[in-house]
């Protein structure tokens, strides 16, 4: 009782709570990574609910900022995507400059006391992200910008290993200079996802083969252009300029979640225990396959540019000795506290209370970007100019392109369904195995509905029409009732080049409706 | 021991206590030189929309131009496309040249598209509901006889904490009646932004 009591007076207590609180971190992490899992399932819109409103310590603002961007951006909220992003990118550079607490606290305490300043590949990957976002945005000069900071990022990369070796970054970089007409740019860019990929030892896809073979041909660089076919075993004509292009870029998974590996021996000859522990990946992982989606009724795949796991392990392998080294200055560190306390410990209760802090408090830092897709995929589809129409995937269906206006029945619109059926309306409707056809006077106001649809000055019933499947039209008779186009019309103009953005996280793409 | 102890218990609170600092605001004169980030700023902004405005109103196409037509040339800013390493709003730099432009007293100048285009709409208004009176009548629109284009880049060189931030603002005046380039203006900025290398 008396030694509880001299523990007490001594205030030795607030050390072990404060160690305790430590495990708070670890905890959030969890449940990030329940979250990721989530995300995996493609419950996007669920997980941005739930991440919004989390509560984050200050050091993991950059984490819950690109966690955030990341989760507004794959459930088609660009601008407030690139916000969340930029602050993002802004703390991750301010937390560049040496920090003294945050390595006094790493090598006495644990890792995790340091603010979360993000890995090469995810730097990277974050301006892969707004890329893409400013694209969406229709602002392809806020693109360009990111692609230039994307390029001197990567010139500070390590010199070794693949961390931040992300080809697909590079790929989205010459389409942006393609985008805006600069050829040589592009081809630059182009030149160095291959050479990226070429260091990662992932097979070269068609898609940037055909990207290589065509800007080299336009810059007029003949030897080069002329070691790509040797390579490649093909040769490209230029694009036709009547014919349009959309490119695909596919976010596939959820990257996997790091891991602690912990070790605690308790030492007989010191009397306490020796703990350790130190963030890895699991080896095994679900290894990328190619994404199918259906262009005019033919099935299209995928090109794999990026698996995004191997690129976290080589991340985690690039810092693994600065890791090992705080690690083993504070498993020194903690034994040197350990022996002093020991010595003056009477009882043997501090010694014991200390051990335990020890113990709890040692833990690993796995905080990651883990809701990152776990690979990036493209392909590219040339096409006639004109319109199309992009189905969305429903559980029965892939994306699709289609040349064909998917139509619903106007009634399932609910503003319509109040307004028009009633009473008397409602006894003449006939129900049909799949909807109602319309009533003759309703007709009218569906017209007036189908006009605002069509003029964009509803988007509600498009929204709401837009889960209909195609066994609803085929078993309707469309025919007899007003119909709506239940997505916006895919404009694809001679010459040009429409981007798509894919993630399996929302099961949904998008596209910039001005492009 | 207890020296270690103090040091990780201070160096968490202390950790703790900077990020509880609380936000200070202090007015400062709109003139005045701040510089944060090394980024683009206000004051280059202004800086350049004024020295580059300056040269062009100083150089021969002007003289030119108003001893053929016996008349003040109109003028309208066209694009300053960003093309620079930073997300520059190249909206304010517009406006600086073109509130240089109408102050200057030189020429005349005329709407930008997108004001033109909410322009012609309150015409079309004005013709449904003013009196006849006051309203205004389509097609009676000054013509530019110049635009002004432009864009912004940058060379960025970096070594360690250490950065050089090298801007070129490049602006050039077409006639638009064929297309002449009349004047090419450049304006250059070189900054060193030394990044600290420890924090708290």
């Amino acid at each position: 009782m008396k030694a509880v009591l001299t523990f007490f007076r001594s205030r030795r207590y607030l050390l072990a709570i404060a160690f305790s609180l430590l495990q708070g971190c670890s905890l959030q992490q969890h449940q990030l990574n329940d979250l990721a899992q989530t995300l995996d399932n493609g419950n996007a819109s669920q997980v941005l609910n739930e991440v919004a409103q989390r509560e984050y310590p200050e050091r993991d603002l950059a984490q819950y900022k690109l966690t955030l961007g990341l989760l507004r951006a794959v459930n088609g909220d660009f601008a407030g995507g690139i916000r969340e992003l930029q602050a993002a990118k802004t703390e991750i550079n301010q937390l560049q400059a040496l920090s003294i607490s945050e390595n006094i606290g790493a090598v006495t305490v644990n890792e995790t006391l340091r603010s979360y300043t993000s890995t090469a590949s995810e730097r990277m990957l974050l301006q892969q992200l707004l890329i893409l976002s400013y694209l969406m945005e229709d602002d392809l000069d806020g693109a360009r910008v990111e692609v230039l900071q994307m390029q001197e990022l990567a010139k500070g990369l390590p010199e070794e290993g693949l961390s931040g070796l992300v080809s697909s970054s590079y790929y989205l970089g010459g389409l942006v200079y393609e985008l805006g007409e600069e050829m040589d740019n592009a081809m630059i860019s182009y030149r160095q996802a291959y050479q990226v990929m070429q260091t990662t030892k992932m097979p070269i896809p068609r898609v940037l083969q055909d990207s290589l073979l065509l800007s080299t041909q336009q810059v007029g660089l003949k030897s080069e252009h002329a070691k790509y076919v040797s390579e490649f075993g093909h040769d490209l004509k230029a694009l036709d300029k009547n014919k349009s292009q959309l490119v695909l870029v596919y976010w596939g998974g959820v990257v996997s979640a790091k891991q602690q590996r912990y070790l605690s021996i308790y030492e007989p000859s010191l009397g306490y225990n020796i703990s350790l522990a130190l963030p890895y990946y699991k080896k095994e992982y679900v290894k990328p396959t190619p994404w199918r989606f259906t262009v005019l009724g033919k099935t299209a795949e995928t090109e794999i540019f990026d698996d995004v796991n191997q690129l976290a392990r080589a991340d985690l392998d690039a810092e693994s000795a600065a890791i090992y080294a705080a690690a083993l200055a504070r498993v020194i560190i903690k034994q040197t506290a350990l022996h002093e306390v020991q010595k003056k410990d009477e009882d043997g209760l501090a010694t014991l209370l200390l051990n335990i802090s020890s113990m709890i408090s040692e833990m690993a830092d796995v905080r990651s970007w883990n809701m990152l897709p776990a690979s990036i995929q493209v392909q590219r589809v040339t096409l006639d100019a004109g319109t199309y129409y992009l189905q969305q995937p429903s559980l029965n269906r892939g994306l699709s392109v289609t040349d064909i206006a998917p139509v619903v029945p106007v009634l399932v619109a609910p503003e319509l369904f109040n307004a028009s059926v009633n009473g008397e309306q409602s006894e003449s409707a006939i129900e049909t195995d799949n909807a109602f056809s319309l009533p003759p006077s309703g007709t009218e106001r569906a017209d007036a509905s189908l006009t605002d649809t069509l003029t964009g000055e509803d988007s509600h019933t498009t929204d709401v029409n837009a889960d209909i499947n195609a066994d609803t039209l085929v078993m309707t008779d469309i025919n007899k009732v007003p119909r709506v186009v239940t997505t916006d019309p895919l404009l694809l103009k001679p010459g040009k080049t429409i981007l798509l953005f894919y993630s399996s996280a929302a099961k949904k793409a998008y596209y910039t409706l001005s492009p | 021991m207890n020296k270690l102890l103090k040091l990780v218990v201070g160096s968490i609170l202390a950790s703790t206590l900077l990020a509880g600092c609380s936000t200070s605001v202090e007015r400062v004169d709109a003139g005045q030189t701040i510089d944060l980030s090394g980024a683009w700023n206000d004051t280059d902004s202004q800086m350049v929309a004024q020295e580059m405005i300056s040269d062009v109103l100083a150089r021969p196409w002007y003289n030119n131009f108003t001893a053929k037509t016996g008349k003040s040339p109109a003028v309208i800013v066209g694009t300053v496309r960003n093309l620079s390493h930073e997300h520059i709003n190249t909206k304010t730099f517009v406006n600086e040249m073109e509130r240089e432009l109408i102050n200057s007293g030189r020429v005349e100048f005329v709407a930008s598209s997108d004001e033109r285009n909410e322009i012609r709409e309150e015409r079309i208004d004005q013709d449904l509901n003013s009196t006849e009176s006051t309203r205004n009548a389509a097609g009676q629109e000054q013509g530019a006889d110049f635009i002004l284009k432009g864009q912004i880049n940058t060379i960025i060189d970096t070594a360690d904490s250490d950065q050089v931030r090298y801007y070129q603002v490049d602006l050039s005046l077409i006639s638009l009646a064929d297309n002449r380039k009349v004047w090419v203006g450049q304006k250059k900025l070189k900054k060193l932004v030394s990044n600290g290398k420890l924090r708290y």
